[in-house]
């Protein structure tokens, strides 16, 4: 059998969590959807069920070629030599169906026996042995728990089911959607202390906002680029909406904002969006998906750690903070939702999290390092291990509970604890010589002894006092977020290899970063008032080789196209045309609906990096959801108190209803010729007989089109 | 065409029917039909150990109703309306505590699952040789899951591995297993 294998396609995923008994009724649904519209997709359920159905009877291996095609008994029970480990697989199996022929033998005898099929008054103590689930098998019992206490464990101490289960905190999750600022009293607590950081003197936003400007100026000036026009009102409004709280404004936010006279109306804005719910919301999702990924691990709590992620931003703490509680996060995953982070990470001997930990808090990607030494910079196999070594200690457990009653097993959750080991870390090298490393972080040993929590030594290490590699990395992601391209390449690995665009101007960011205390607002706002920032994503006359996806090294002279990401496109469509004013009471309610729509298009590799991708990629696929899916037939509902039908019904005259239509999607009124073949279409649909509908239709396609332009699907 | 009303099981009934006893013939078709009945259920419930229970249910009916099968028709198209009732009255039951599919969607799959049932039977033949191609380890894994009395998650346990992890697994092994099922039938079938 071949070992390359496609990455599952969702309909897969879905199967396979049902075989499991995994999946959550919105996934359930989604499956059913999936089967209910293709034949093909029903054929695959059936596939699957089969192979799931088989193997449950046959209870693997045993499967006999031949399909039961005879009375006989000894026919039914499988010859021992198919058992391919030569286990007596087949003898307890047959046990456990036997009965099921057994009983249609003696009902085929004596039909007067009827009632003793009927649980539990048992006959014949064969004809009893029949479960009502599996776990009743005496044998099946017995093997299962001397197994269970007896095989030795790689991860942690053995697992105890009867562990009591503290109560879950995800269940304190109805946060309101507009509630601000309540969040911040339940702040997780610092476990470790952080040296202040330098702050000799306070910084000074305009200094660094003007030096923004000056670096990128004298690099155009040495390129002979003429940086192109300052963005408009309306460009840069959706712009600022989308990169800081990840929506597109509604109809009364553009509005209000084109109005305003006042001067200072963008850094107005800034501070406004900055203390928006929808600002922690929008950093949330981001730095969710980049710490733990999108597709679903089912031991990751998600909702914890979004919501850890959610106070965090909030509350504006200093990302080294974050960072060191993501590092140093011990206990139950849903009490404390940063322990989430290296739940999803721990697999593997925790290769990925110590490649994570790297690449997105230091900016290095280090994988490749697990087997070998870097030949292109001078990244050691032995620090990869070195890192590793931090995360030795650290182990998930995961704890459940049976209900005593039913015997069902409670829903549970995964515990991150931190055990008394010490010692080195071994790996092997290229060649084949087994090594030792002990942790050890920029030039400082740890002590490798058990008594030392070696996170918190690393969390320590790696974000007290003056981290400039914590802050570029920071500054780095932060500048590609909003600029659509970082200083480097690739954004999280920022090595020699890779020379950034702007070094100088990298280096003073990570500075001033550092000495307004890790301030992520603060970074925010002199980004989003900087010059750059403000200009238009249209060339001007001599800047059109400034393109990085020519390979150029980014000169910032425009602002560059972003796509919407999944998570933006299904927020700014829900502003657009308020398709969510159906359920999203609270804020959990909300989210849940979304990662239905977004797990459509998550695929996760199932590697040793624990990648994953999002195919939202402009596809045709992605293209044909937007058009048709359930979301878009919800946004061109035209009956009382939806969007459309209360712009269509509204007593104003044509020109009106599509300047509001054209706000609500692009936040711009359209030009004069974009006016002008709307109404046509308009008026030709209000010609004679039943005009009232194919207005309403008018409108719909209307609305359709501009939610499916290119405009809408992009941050410019 | 079966009915509700025809399951009525009032005792007078029972003692007409105990009267008629099965057939050498229904009894094999009967037991042929065991595998691929539990199959046909399972479709339509998802969880394997609710599908034997309502195999069990369904086995009762169908020995009481022996008499009605006509000979020469199709026993499994008999069968499965008999099922069909069966997985009606457990899902009335078990509605509020389990994830259930709607009745449009065992609808559509019932239906497809008759067409194709020798198609699937076909299939199964190859699983066998299938599961023997596996590797060793693949081949342990899948059996752990599989064996009586094991769920996913005390299989983790037990192995020391992650849950997510012998999840990711088991769903590879499954699509190696389908996959290999596939290459057979195609390269069986006449060209």
């Amino acid at each position: 059998m071949s070992n390359v294998q496609q990455p599952p396609t969702e309909l897969q995923i879905l199967l396979d969590g049902l075989c499991e008994e995994q999946l959550t009724p919105d996934q359930l649904s989604r499956l059913e959807q999936l089967v209910l519209t293709s034949a093909d997709a029903r054929w695959q359920y059936l596939q699957y069920m089969d192979l799931h159905g088989t193997l449950y009877w046959d209870a693997a291996g045993a499967g006999s070629p031949e399909p039961l095609s005879s009375h006989e008994m000894p026919a039914y029970v499988a010859p021992a030599d198919i058992t391919p480990a030569g286990r007596p697989a087949s003898k307890k199996l047959s046990r456990q169906r036997m009965p099921l022929v057994i009983g249609a033998m003696t009902a085929c005898l004596a039909i007067m026996l009827f009632t003793v099929w009927q649980r539990p008054t048992p006959v014949n103590p064969q004809v009893v042995t029949v479960p009502d689930t599996p776990s009743k098998n005496m044998a099946g019992v017995a093997s299962t728990e001397w197994v269970r206490s007896t095989i030795p464990r790689k991860h942690g101490p053995p697992i105890s089911i009867d562990e009591p289960v503290v109560e879950p905190g995800a269940e304190n999750f109805d946060e309101p959607l507009l509630v601000q600022q309540s969040e911040t009293t339940d702040e997780p607590k610092p476990e470790i202390s952080r040296a202040e950081p330098a702050a000799s003197s306070p910084v000074r936003s305009e200094t660094v906002i003007a030096r923004i400007g000056e670096e990128l100026q004298s690099r155009w000036k040495a390129l002979g680029l003429q940086p192109s026009a300052r963005a408009d009102d309306s460009e840069w409004l959706r712009r600022v909406y989308l990169d800081i709280i990840g929506r597109v404004p509604t109809v009364d936010e553009a509005q209000a904002f084109l109005a305003d006279k006042r001067e200072q109306k963008r850094e107005t804005l800034v501070d406004e969006l900055l203390n928006n719910t929808g600002y922690a919301r929008n950093f949330t999702t981001k730095w969710a998906n980049l710490l733990i990924g999108r597709s679903s691990n089912p031991q990751v709590n998600r909702e914890a750690f979004e919501k850890f992620l959610r106070v965090s931003f909030t509350g504006n703490r200093p990302w080294n903070q974050i960072v060191a509680d993501l590092i140093s996060a011990e206990g139950n995953n849903a009490e404390n939702g940063a322990t989430n982070f290296l739940i999803a990470h721990l697999n593997n001997d925790a290769t990925p999290a110590t490649a994570v930990c790297s690449k997105l808090f230091l900016g290095r990607q280090v994988h490749c390092n697990q087997c070998h030494n870097n030949p292109y910079d001078k990244t050691k196999q032995l620090a990869f291990w070195e890192l590793n070594s931090f995360f030795q200690q650290t182990t998930s457990v995961y704890r459940q509970r049976r209900d005593p009653n039913t015997g069902r097993l409670l829903s549970g959750f995964t515990e991150l604890v931190t055990q008394d080991a010490g010692g080195p870390t071994y790996f092997e090298t290229q060649t084949g010589l087994m090594q030792v490393a002990y942790p050890r972080y920029n030039g400082n040993d740890v002590d490798a002894s058990p008594e030392t929590n070696r996170r918190v030594e690393l969390a320590r290490l790696m974000t007290t006092g003056e981290q400039p590699q914590l802050a570029a990395a920071f500054i780095n992601r932060m500048w590609e977020h909003f600029f659509g391209i970082g200083f480097t390449r690739s954004v999280d690995d920022m090595g020699p290899h890779d020379p950034a665009s702007h070094p100088e101007l990298l280096a003073s960011l990570s500075e001033q970063f550092m000495r307004s205390g890790y301030d992520m607002k603060q970074l925010i706002r002199w980004i989003c008032l900087s010059e750059p920032y403000q200009l238009s994503s249209r060339f001007s006359d001599s800047n059109q080789n400034d393109d990085p996806s020519l390979g150029e090294l980014p000169a910032f002279s425009r602002m560059y196209v972003k796509s919407m990401t999944a998570e933006q496109t299904y927020d700014s469509f829900l502003t657009a045309t308020k398709a969510h004013q159906v359920g999203a009471i609270d804020w959990t309610h909300a989210e849940r609906n979304r990662q239905q729509w977004l797990r459509q298009f998550v695929v996760a590799f199932h590697t040793d990096e624990n990648d994953e991708k999002m195919a939202f990629d402009g596809s045709i696929g992605n293209a044909l959801s937007l058009m048709n899916g359930p979301l878009i037939s919800k946004a061109l509902d035209t009956s009382a108190g939806s969007f459309l039908g209360e712009i269509v019904r509204q007593k104003s005259p044509d020109t009106e209803k599509i300047r509001l239509l054209c706000l609500a999607t692009l936040s711009r009124t359209p030009s004069p010729s974009e006016f002008s073949s709307m109404k046509k279409m308009l008026r030709e649909a209000s010609v004679p007989r039943d005009g009232r509908l194919r207005v309403n239709e008018a409108y719909q396609d209307l609305f359709w089109a501009l939610l499916n332009s290119n405009e809408f699907a992009s941050v410019h | 065409m079966l009915t509700p009303g025809d399951f009525v099981t009032d005792e007078a009934a029972d003692e007409k029917r105990i009267e008629t006893s099965p057939t050498s013939e229904f009894v094999q078709l009967f037991t042929h039909h065991q595998r691929r009945l539990f199959l046909y259920i399972l479709s339509q419930v998802h969880n394997p150990v609710d599908a034997e229970e309502i195999l069990q249910e369904t086995n009762v009916v169908i020995w009481s109703k022996c008499s009605k099968f006509q000979p020469g028709t199709n026993f499994l198209a008999w069968v499965s309306q008999i099922a069909n009732f069966e997985v009606m009255k457990y899902r009335t039951r078990k509605r509020r505590e389990k994830l259930v599919f709607s009745d449009e969607f065992l609808e559509v799959v019932a239906q497809t699952s008759l067409e194709r049932s020798e198609e699937l039977e076909t299939r199964r033949t190859a699983l066998a040789d299938c599961l023997n191609k596996l590797r060793p380890k693949d081949r342990e894994l899948i059996e752990q899951r599989y064996a009586p009395g094991e769920r996913g998650k005390h299989l983790a346990e037990q192995i020391g591995r992650p849950a997510n992890s012998v999840y990711q697994s088991l769903g590879r092994i499954r699509r190696s297993l389908l996959d290999c099922i596939q290459q057979r039938l195609t390269a069986e079938a006449p060209s």
